[in-house]
């Protein structure tokens, strides 16, 4: 821990800045006698979320009444003051985020989606109902909805990020995205490739390069996002994944040997542990979890070993794909920066997989009308696992406005489009 | 009343944000930076895009594309610029109208369900009756290839060309009374053992081997046809994809970015409703089938007989098929069938006098 001396912010070890005030950190060790005020440490976190899911039930039910009233419509403006009011309660240091983005905007870009996409996806499916049936028209078909999906993703995700940042501001600053899509259409083109050539070893380095694409085109003004991550940092933990996946085969084998009400019961050992874990802080979805689990025992008691082995091996492939996934999206965070300030994700995975759990079980249970409090919750969940550590001096971020790009130089810069579908 | 309040500027040129003191005045806002610059706002050049709920600060924009920027932390802010300069400050949010606000989104909550129940119940059956009678035949034939390519592809077809002109017959004697309709009627056998019969768009009937091998003689196979040419010329299928269409699109509007559960609670509810609507199909081309049977001058009882042959073997199994119309005739629908039958029927030919009914069941059999 290193306390600032400026403003008394506990920072982490590493740190090299104040998380709040952005002053120095120095070496001397941190004075022990005085410890924070108890008002610093709540709003020690420089980026927080402070909306109310009151609120955001009161956007959501006048969205459906008017979506409704236009025969769907009015989806788009209804996105769009969504995405506002999230914004909005979205807070980096003093100052909220703003979101600009239009109704019309995302109407005009759904349209060129389906102009597109949408409509020579949907002739080919016809392509079999008018062409008499062969095998060879079939695969033919089939090969160019795969290539129209295969292009479709990575267009998608550029043209959401580029419109998406253009639409959100902080103190007034536009961010914008500064990646062609021909660019990052090849690179996937090649990560794919290379990931199929050698079965998959390949995929962290792949994944890594995607990353640095999107993160080092982004930019807050006229400063750009950095990313230094390295693919063969992820590569051993990627490989236990895969090592753990191919042993889950012998795995289910000798399992199947075991009595089904030895087995039932290794299965609520995961749930019993995250019902304890978390029974303090939240004892509602603790108790639907716990309630749950002794269905499931019952449930599972009648079943034979073999399935109850595979079932077993489920989670355990799930736990283990879990485990990876929260240590890529904190090395991708951790290896995220703007200026002198570093992104720090403190996500764990049992407390991912907890929420999540309870999302699932919320949704359920309220027939998915407590859909904005599962949002909430997530936002809530995400920044108070994120941080940004170091000095970040606001006046060093210039406005750079960006323009919308010429338009007519081949097929790739025709499907240069700002268009979002989230 | 406050006129002098503190806050923040954004130039829109960099990140850096300076305090400010911000007076109100009549007409405007006089902002001073600790600078001593002086910035006069005019209200009417003045736009609000932040600070509409509880603990969101005030923000102020002025200027176009990349707007100077004015933040204010206090709601109570917007108050007094209301009581200083009423007129205009009209584009401004109004705290003091939170409450009405709730009033009314309390009010889009119940108008929203009430507006879908409406939609549901009498919109979409409106919508569909009124779509039904301009749709071109050659939209049903093409809808109904597709059923035909997905229950009866060619290769389950029974294609005896002698059985195949007898049963034609039947068809041909049925449909002698229907000159004036628009739709093409093709029976086609279909090799598979469902007692049934299904109905397409457009004016194919299929019938399967199962149902052809339960009947004893023509007249018994003609009353199931008669059934099935009415689901034709009343649009019993077309209506029901209309239906199953607007419907699915009317829950992508309630559910459209929540999904899940509560989705499939509705269609639960839409399943049930469409299971009462079919039988109320079903009984209309009970009716109407039998009085084509009638005006064809075929013998009615053929069909009565057969209906209780199905509901005395208790249903069978459960004939699930898209499009299809026979769920197990009740005791109730064969005694309303009865009903129908004037005194003076008795007087029928025979259909297919030359042939033996039992040498034309064997129609799959040949092929095979």
């Amino acid at each position: 821990m290193r306390v600032c001396q400026s403003c008394r912010h506990e920072n982490r070890d590493q740190a090299r800045f104040c998380g709040r005030c952005g002053g120095p950190l120095s070496d001397q060790a941190s004075p022990q006698s005085t410890p924070p005020a108890v008002t610093q440490a709540q709003d020690s976190q420089r980026l927080s979320w402070h909306g109310s899911i009151l609120s955001l039930l009161g956007i959501f039910v006048v969205n459906l009444l008017l979506t409704l009233l236009t025969f769907g419509l009015y989806r788009f403006w209804a996105k769009v003051r969504v995405r506002r009011y999230m914004l909005s309660q979205t807070q980096f240091e003093t100052d909220r985020f703003a979101y600009h983005g239009q109704g019309k905007e995302l109407l005009i870009g759904f349209l060129k989606v389906l102009a597109v996409f949408g409509i020579p996806y949907a002739l080919l499916g016809l392509v079999p109902a008018v062409v008499p049936h062969s095998p060879t028209t079939r695969l033919i078909v089939t090969l160019l909805s795969l290539a129209l999906g295969f292009i479709f993703v990575p267009l998608a995700i550029v043209g959401a990020r580029r419109y998406r940042l253009s639409r959100t501001s902080w103190r007034g600053i536009r961010f914008s995205f500064r990646g062609t899509p021909s660019a990052f259409l090849k690179l996937v083109l090649k990560g794919s490739l290379f990931s199929l050539v050698t079965l998959g070893t390949y995929y962290p380095w792949f994944m890594i390069e995607r990353q640095r694409f999107l993160v080092s085109h982004s930019y807050c003004g006229d400063q750009a996002f950095q990313f230094d991550g390295q693919g063969r940092e992820l590569w051993r933990s990627y490989m236990l994944l895969f090592a753990a996946i191919l042993l889950a085969i012998p795995l289910v084998i000798v399992l199947s040997r075991l009595p089904s009400s030895m087995l039932a019961g290794l299965f609520l050992i995961p749930v019993w542990g995250l019902v304890w874990r978390d029974v303090v802080s939240s004892p509602v979805p603790a108790i639907l979890l716990s309630l749950l689990s002794a269905v499931l025992y019952v449930l599972l008691f009648s079943l034979n070993s073999q399935l109850l082995a595979f079932l077993l091996i489920v989670p355990l492939v799930g736990a283990c794909w879990l485990w990876f996934s929260v240590k890529k999206q904190r090395y991708l965070w951790d290896h995220t920066s703007i200026l002198s300030a570093r992104f720090h994700s403190t996500v764990t995975a049992d407390g991912l997989l907890f929420l999540r759990l309870q999302n699932m079980l919320l949704l359920i249970a309220s027939l998915g009308l407590a859909w904005p409090w599962v949002s909430v919750r997530t936002l809530q969940f995400v920044f108070a696992h994120l941080s940004l550590d170091g000095q970040l001096d606001p006046s060093r971020i210039q406005q750079q406005a960006q323009s919308v790009p010429a338009t007519g130089a081949g097929f790739l810069s025709f499907l240069d489009i700002d268009f979002d579908l989230g | 009343m406050q006129t002098d309040w503190q806050g923040h500027y954004l130039d829109g040129r960099s990140a850096a944000r300076h305090a400010v003191s911000i007076q109100l005045t009549p007409t405007g806002l006089q902002i001073m930076t600790e600078s001593e610059e002086r910035l006069a706002w005019p209200y009417a050049e003045i736009r609000q895009t932040q600070g509409f709920y509880a603990g969101e600060q005030v923000r102020l924009e002025h200027g176009g594309e990349l707007p100077e920027i004015l933040l204010l932390a206090d709601a109570a802010f917007l108050h007094d610029l209301r009581r200083i300069a009423p007129r205009l400050t009209r584009h401004f949010h109004d705290p003091a109208r939170r409450r009405f606000r709730l009033q009314l989104t309390v009010c889009a909550a119940l108008a929203s369900i009430g507006l879908s129940v409406v939609f549901y119940i009498w919109g979409i059956p409106a919508l569909v009756s009124l779509a039904l009678p301009r749709i071109p035949v050659a939209w049903e034939e093409q809808l109904g290839a597709v059923v035909v390519a997905h229950l009866a592809p060619k290769d389950a077809q029974c294609s005896d060309p002698a059985r195949v002109a007898a049963l034609h017959k039947i068809m041909t004697t049925l449909t002698a009374p229907l000159e004036q309709s628009p739709y093409t009627f093709r029976l086609i056998v279909v090799d598979t053992p469902a007692v049934n019969a299904a109905a397409a768009p457009g004016g194919h009937i299929l019938l399967f081997r199962g149902l052809l091998h339960q009947a004893e003689d023509a007249e018994e196979v003609a009353g199931v046809l008669a059934h099935e040419i009415q689901h034709v010329l009343q649009q019993h299928g077309t209506r029901a994809l209309l239906r199953q269409l607007s419907t699915s699109f009317l829950l992508s509007l309630l559910v459209g970015d929540v999904s899940g559960p509560l989705a499939s609670g509705l269609e639960g509810v839409h399943l049930l409703n469409m299971m009462r609507h079919n039988r109320r199909q079903e009984e209309a081309a009970d009716h109407t089938g039998m009085q084509l049977l009638l005006e064809a001058g075929i013998d009615p009882h053929g069909m009565i007989r057969f209906f209780a042959k199905l509901q005395r073997k208790g249903g069978g199994e459960p004939a699930f098929l898209p499009y299809v119309s026979s769920h197990p005739p009740s005791a109730d629908r064969v005694a309303k069938l009865q009903a129908l039958i004037p005194e003076s029927a008795a007087s029928a030919k025979k259909l297919l006098p030359d042939e033996n009914w039992a040498e034309v069941k064997k129609i799959c059999q040949s092929t095979n």
